[in-house]
């Protein structure tokens, strides 16, 4: 068994070389394969799985049946992707709306607020409007977790992986599971006035 | 087979005990260890099933993530398990997406592809389990979680168990030769017992010896069962013997008292025939002096009556003389010596002849009959028997009489032969009586006890005596001689 196990390792890396090849060539026509999706792709894939590891205070989401709104502030780098990516998904019997906001006031709706780079210089003010809501915020924004941010994206090694400002969440009366914990990089806060 | 036939009851229950135990055992045993090791095997599934699923769930984020850091360390604590040797976690595209190796140099080959199936399965080989599960989420697969583990721990097991049920099975029979070899005793012993008796029986036909051991089961039953036909078998024996005994002790009894009646007898008919003697001489002697004195005073009649009473008394004289000498036949002592039959008969037709001149007789003797016996009563015997030819053959105009011997079957036979009268066959049981007569007075002359006196002759002798012959045709009578040797067991059995 276990000599013949050499082989069939050797016959599984071909496959899986194959695998890859087949993969590259399908995802062109904007099938959805690992690995070979494109940025926005992926993060619209991780908003969606942020929220189903993510609890919200019950007053958030009172009325069953509610849609969970994901917002986008700002410029919204994902286009059609996060409108594709979360079509048909549900959690807990929730539909997931995705709603783009150029202003703070109307996000605080939200329950979980995607802040574009764009509002890199607004963003003290808007994680102030914010404080309070039970709203989930992620962005990309350099140093965004340290900054009062929940999640942040980062890239490394080409992957997408994140941030979280545990305090932040906190804040926020959320409550984010230990699955999610594990995988992102727990950051501190910095200069947050009366932090 | 035969082996088993052949070998003794002890024998014979002990290694049935020992072969219906261990077969039992071991069947116990194999069927125990199957069981087993089924159940070890299946546990162990399950275990490793659990394991899978626990891992899986654990890795879903780092799936979702495509952290395959994460998932390595969410792997890697299947370390908590030693049976673990490696554990693989595969995307939903079967993309190898993080590992975990207990022993790196050798682990990485024991990965192998996962299966389709959805749910998960298991292959069990010689020396491993792979069994890998599906990670589903929301009723889609997303990836597949493959464990290896090592079946050491069951082999050991299963070893244990092994040596276990062999020193069990070892032990057992151990007991068991013990145990049988002493209760087989109980059995073995009465039918051993019971054989070696049977062979003394049989061996020394001693019927008072008894099988010892009497239990309440079949052994004892067949034990009392021998000894009770062994008693009637003694019993019929006994009163075999003592009949026999009886038979004996009567017969000797009887022997007496017939030779003390015989005597009796033989003494009474000769004192009666000698003291008839002399009233019937007086008889005779006055008679005759009645008719050569008063011939003259008596009338023809009368002179008749006298010479009939005359006739009468000289026949009287003759029956008494003829029984004084078979009376003397009888009790005379038999002396056995050489006889020439031959020579002895020669000489009786000789003087027959010079007895009775004028007749022509054909006498043919054989040569060589030499017998053992009496001389005096041989002689008596033949004179009685050439006489008698040489009675019956008077009317004949050529007379002739033969003596002769023939050998048959080891018996020598005698015979004299004669062309005389003959005789009627149906009576020849009457020839050899005292006083009887196949003819009258006046035909042949004889007072009828000349073949009863060669009767008493032969059968002291040993021999028979018997006749055969046709009326005007002649008559044979044959005789034969017990051996020399016989004569005095013979004399006992004429005697009684």
């Amino acid at each position: 068994m276990v000599g013949g196990g050499r082989p069939r390792a050797g016959a599984l890396l071909i496959c899986l070389a194959a695998t890859f090849i087949a993969a590259g060539g399908r995802a062109r026509g904007g099938e959805s394969v690992p690995g070979s999706l494109s940025e926005y792709q992926i993060k619209a894939a991780y908003l969606y799985y942020f929220s189903t590891y993510v609890d919200w205070p019950p007053e958030s989401l009172s009325r069953t049946g509610e849609p969970l709104v994901i917002g986008v502030l700002g410029v919204d780098p994902f286009g059609a992707i996060l409108d594709d990516t979360l079509r048909g998904k549900t959690i807990n019997n929730r539909r997931f709306v995705v709603k783009r906001f150029q202003n703070i006031k109307e996000a605080r709706d939200s329950h979980l607020l995607f802040i574009s780079t764009s509002e890199r210089d607004r963003l003290p003010s808007i994680l102030k409007a914010l404080e309070g809501a039970a709203v989930l915020t992620v962005g990309e924004i350099d140093q965004f977790a340290s900054r009062g941010g929940q999640i942040a994206f980062r890239m490394e090694d080409k992957k997408v992986r994140f941030d979280i400002n545990i305090a932040a969440v906190e804040r926020a009366r959320l409550k984010i599971s230990a699955q999610l914990m594990k995988l992102g990089r727990i950051v501190e806060e910095s200069g947050r006035q009366g932090g | 087979m035969a082996l088993f036939s052949d070998a003794s009851v002890k024998v014979k229950l002990i290694l049935v005990s020992i072969l219906s135990k261990g077969i039992a055992l071991l069947v116990a045993g194999i069927v125990i260890t199957s069981l087993d090791l089924m159940a070890l095997r299946e546990k162990l599934v399950r275990r490793m099933s659990i394991q899978a699923d626990i891992a899986g769930a654990n890795c879903i984020s780092a799936l979702q993530f495509s952290d395959s850091n994460s998932a390595g360390t969410t792997l890697a604590a299947l370390r908590a398990d030693p049976r673990i040797r490696a554990a693989g976690l595969y995307a939903s595209d079967r993309r190898l997406f993080a590992t975990y190796v207990r022993d790196p140099p050798n682990g990485a080959p024991l990965l192998e592809d996962p299966l389709s199936d959805t749910g998960g399965g298991h292959r069990l080989g010689e020396d491993r389990l792979v069994l890998w599960r599906t990670i589903v989420l929301d009723g889609k697969a997303i990836g597949s979680v493959v464990i290896v583990s090592d079946l050491s721990e069951i082999s050991a097991t299963m070893t244990r168990d092994v040596v276990l049920f062999v020193c069990v099975l070892l032990g057992s029979l151990l007991i068991a030769v013990i145990i049988s070899s002493r209760l087989q005793r109980s059995i073995s012993q009465p039918i051993l017992n019971l054989a070696d008796v049977a062979r003394r029986v049989t061996l020394e036909k001693d019927y008072s010896v008894r099988a010892s051991g009497v239990s309440r089961d079949e052994i004892g039953s067949l034990v009392t069962a021998f000894n009770e036909m062994l008693e009637e078998i003694r019993q019929q024996e006994s009163a075999l013997r003592s009949a026999r005994d009886g038979l004996e002790q009567r017969v000797a009894e009887r022997t007496v008292q017939l030779r003390a009646a015989n005597k009796e007898l033989e003494a009474f008919s000769y004192s009666v025939s000698h003291d008839l003697r002399a009233p019937l001489r007086s008889i005779e002697g006055f008679s005759r002096a009645l008719m050569e004195d008063c011939a003259d005073g008596l009338s023809n009649a009368g002179q008749d009556s006298l010479r009939r009473i005359i006739g009468s008394t000289v026949r009287m004289g003759q029956l008494i003389d003829g029984l004084l000498n078979l009376s003397r036949v009888t009790r005379a002592e038999v002396r056995g010596r050489s006889v020439d039959l031959s020579s002895l008969a020669g000489e009786l037709v000789a003087e027959l002849r010079s007895g009775e001149d004028g007749r022509q007789v054909e006498c043919v003797i054989a040569k060589g009959a030499v017998v053992e016996g009496d001389p005096a009563l041989l002689r008596a015997a033949l004179q009685n028997l050439i006489g008698n030819a040489w009675k019956f053959t008077r009317k004949r105009a050529s007379a002739r009489i033969e003596f002769g011997f023939a050998e048959e079957a080891g018996e020598r036979t005698y015979f004299v032969r004669d062309n005389g009268a003959g005789f009627e066959m149906s009576y020849s049981d009457k020839l050899f009586g005292a006083f009887q007569r196949l003819h009258g007075q006046d035909e042949f002359p004889g007072i009828g006890i000349g073949l009863a006196t060669v009767q008493r002759i032969v059968t002291r002798h040993g021999g028979r005596v018997w006749a055969i012959g046709a009326p005007g045709e002649g008559a044979t009578v044959y005789f034969t001689l017990g051996k020399g040797g016989d004569i005095g067991r013979q004399e006992d059995r004429a005697a009684g």
